[in-house]
């Protein structure tokens, strides 16, 4: 059961609300030297360019209001296509992900490997996507275009190979570089949507590209349903159903074209114009360190738990709970289908009531529900305890979202977002499935339980509640310019 | 930030993870359950019947009991696939050096589930099962109402507890540091 990416369009429609306003002032301007410094520096450009390739995922989809409009706009046609391709890079992350939870218990049984292996293994699988951080970083320089294909290629490959894996490292090592190269696909997509879409757009399409990650995992509960492990190539037919569809798409990619941001970027080094980039560390300087802290400690006690319970809890259902295979698979589709629901409702609260209560509340839902899907026996309160488990501990992505990019200036919005996800929320990908297997294995784990092991890394959860309360701002209603203005008030005085 | 503040930030991290890894294998040395043998036997006797992968599972499943003691357990017809599409393992009963864990298991196209007692005798550290058995009235997996193999001891919730509590401190002595450092720096610069 893997995570889908926060939803980014509600944690940004403040930005999309701005980007019309942008635009309108764009027009006023005579020439593009003019456009830029009416709307948005060149510097800023140059971040958002960077930023949203680093591997931002839609969760901390940052920097909408900062793209001013080129000069050329992409017919309806194109548009629809693209977002029509760039779909898949978010079904299969989603995909992808849920093949490796949901059928853990059955790659167990192909290599023979105790639950405390199975959690080590994910350590290496899940730093491709903190390697994929650096590859993402390519496409400022070769272009998206190029990464995007390239990754496209690089997934498929290493798809392949990961269905014809003959011991535990060599699926890991496989997956880790599936991992890469679909975190770099992701991310570029990502890229892509923002620099071709006009503003009032991209948040729509942005959320189309979200549902379509969620659908990726319901698509395997529905396979699992089906009876697919069941049959002669077990669970390594899924790693190459994933592979048609993308055989397909690599082909209809070739209609792709480059963003016309970047070429309007190349063009500028090819005439010899210094483009200034965001160094490394900007987001560590003084005045964006508290907050860069304070959030990414929230994301990464968050990440923890929630990895940890969602790589283990069809493993946790078969073996603890005695379900059966089609009764995981049953629950996972309802509760993703719930899920869907826990992101919209989150969206709207935060609009309504603000950040810190929506955050507050969803944080104390997703614990409390955690808890008791790991605690109860009881298959009727379990589906519940899941499907609430999932509306509140997924569905909080877009108040996440918001506090990964609405503390930050524009400037240092994306690699600010970029530093939460792939360093500190990373940790929750690679520690949290570990941690649950190493010390929950039945045979040798110092808790030999995966319930109760998941249940006391929950409390790690409960800081973020404090942290919330004690620290978090509140942002509602507020421009992103005057958040900006406080925020560095708040570290000035 | 330099970039010698960042490596320095850096090495601390890595070297409170490595601390965390010794603290977590200590934890975890000496256990040695015989719930975790019974489980890892079923699955591997499961395997036996799966083409392509049968002769690894009897060497995996002799390491820990013989094969021939499963054959009550293992269906007719498999299709070439796992005897058992589920199983599961309830808290075994340790008397001495033998322990008694109670068993659920599905056979391969067969609703009705298949229910017993998988005996196992310890020598040095490990488990090894010797026989099967059928359940006596207290002896239940966990689906039917019967405790878990293992759970996390009274204590461990206490720690736990407590654990968040030093967590929700350290995070926020870590915010309150960086706020105050952050007004420094602008002090000075």
């Amino acid at each position: 059961m893997a995570q889908p990416r926060g939803n980014g369009s509600k944690a940004t429609s403040k930005s999309v609300k701005k980007a019309p306003a942008k635009a309108a002032s764009v027009k006023k301007a005579a020439t593009p030297t003019a456009k830029r410094s009416a709307t948005s520096p060149a510097k800023p450009r140059k971040t958002v360019a960077t930023a949203v390739a680093t591997g931002v995922p839609l969760e901390f989809e940052p920097t909408i209001a900062a793209v001013s409009e080129p000069e050329l706009p992409r017919d309806e046609g194109y548009l629809r296509l693209l977002l029509l391709l760039l779909i898949s890079a978010a079904f299969f992350e989603g995909y992808d992900s849920s093949i490796l939870a949901l059928l853990l218990p059955n790659i167990q049984s192909t290599f023979h490997v105790s639950e405390a292996v199975l959690g080590l293994t994910r350590i290496p699988i899940e730093l491709g996507l903190f390697v994929a951080f650096f590859v993402t970083r390519l496409s400022d320089r070769v272009g998206r275009r190029p990464l995007l294909l390239w990754s496209v290629v690089g997934y498929t490959l290493f798809t392949a190979l990961t269905a014809v894996s003959w011991n535990i490292w060599s699926f890991a090592f496989f997956q880790f570089g599936s991992r890469i190269f679909l975190g770099a696909e992701y991310a570029v997509g990502v890229t892509m949507i923002v620099e071709e879409f006009p503003a009032a757009r991209r948040g729509r399409a942005l959320g189309t590209l979200l549902t379509f990650a969620a659908l990726g995992t319901i698509v395997v509960g529905v396979l699992l349903g089906a009876g697919l492990q069941d049959g002669p190539l077990e669970w390594r037919a899924f790693y190459l159903i994933g592979l048609l569809p993308l055989l397909a798409l690599s082909f209809y990619r070739r209609r792709l074209r480059e963003t016309r941001r970047f070429l309007e970027e190349k063009a500028k080094r090819d005439a010899g114009q210094s483009v200034e980039k965001v160094p490394f560390l900007e987001p560590w300087k003084p005045m964006y360190r508290r907050n860069l802290v304070l959030v990414g400690l929230i994301h990464m006690l968050r990440s923890i738990p929630l990895f940890g319970s969602t790589a283990w809890w069809a493993f946790y259902a078969e073996r603890e709970r005695g379900f059966s295979s089609g009764e995981v698979a049953v629950y996972i589709i309802a509760a993703y289908g719930i899920g869907c629901v826990g992101y919209y409702v989150c969206g709207r609260s935060m609009e309504r009531w603000g950040r810190r209560p929506t955050a507050m509340v969803y944080f104390a839902g997703g614990i409390f529900f955690s808890i008791v899907l790991f605690q109860v026996s009881d298959k009727v309160v379990s589906f519940f305890g899941l499907m609430l488990a999932v509306f509140f501990g997924l569905g909080m992505g877009p108040v996440m979202s918001s506090f990964a990019t609405e503390l930050f200036p524009t400037e240092i919005r994306g690699q600010a977002a970029a530093w939460i996800r792939n360093w500190f929320e990373i940790a929750g990908y690679v520690f949290g499935p570990a941690l649950v297997g190493i010390l929950g294995d039945h045979s040798t784990g110092a808790i030999g339980n995966i319930g109760d092991t998941v249940t006391l890394l929950m409390v790690l959860q409960i800081p973020t509640l404090w942290l919330v309360w004690r620290y978090m701002p509140e942002t509602k209603g507020m421009e992103l310019e005057d958040i900006a203005e406080r925020e560095v008030a708040v570290v000035t005085t | 930030m330099k970039t010698r503040s960042f490596v320095t930030g850096l090495v601390v991290c890595f070297l409170v993870f490595v601390a965390i890894g010794g603290v977590i294998r200590t934890l975890n040395a000496g256990h040695h359950r015989p719930e975790g043998a019974a489980e890892r036997w079923l699955a591997a006797v499961s395997d036996t019947t799966r083409k392509g992968v049968r002769d690894d599972a009897v060497k995996r499943a002799e390491k820990i009991g013989p094969v021939s003691v499963a054959a009550p357990l293992i269906p007719a017809e498999t299709h070439d696939k796992g005897a058992f599409p589920d199983l599961e393992v309830g808290k075994a009963t340790v008397n001495g050096t033998t322990a008694r864990v109670p068993y659920q298991l599905h056979q391969r196209d067969v609703d009705e589930p298949k229910v017993g007692v998988i005996v196992l005798d310890k020598a040095g550290n490990d488990w090894h099962v010797t026989s099967l058995d059928a359940r006596q009235p207290a002896e239940h997996v966990p689906s039917e109402g019967g405790a878990p193999p293992s759970s996390a001891p009274v204590g461990l919730w206490v720690v736990a507890i407590v654990g968040g509590l030093l967590v929700t401190i350290g995070a926020s002595a870590l915010v309150e540091w960086t706020t105050r450092s952050a007004r420094n720096s602008l002090a000075t610069a």
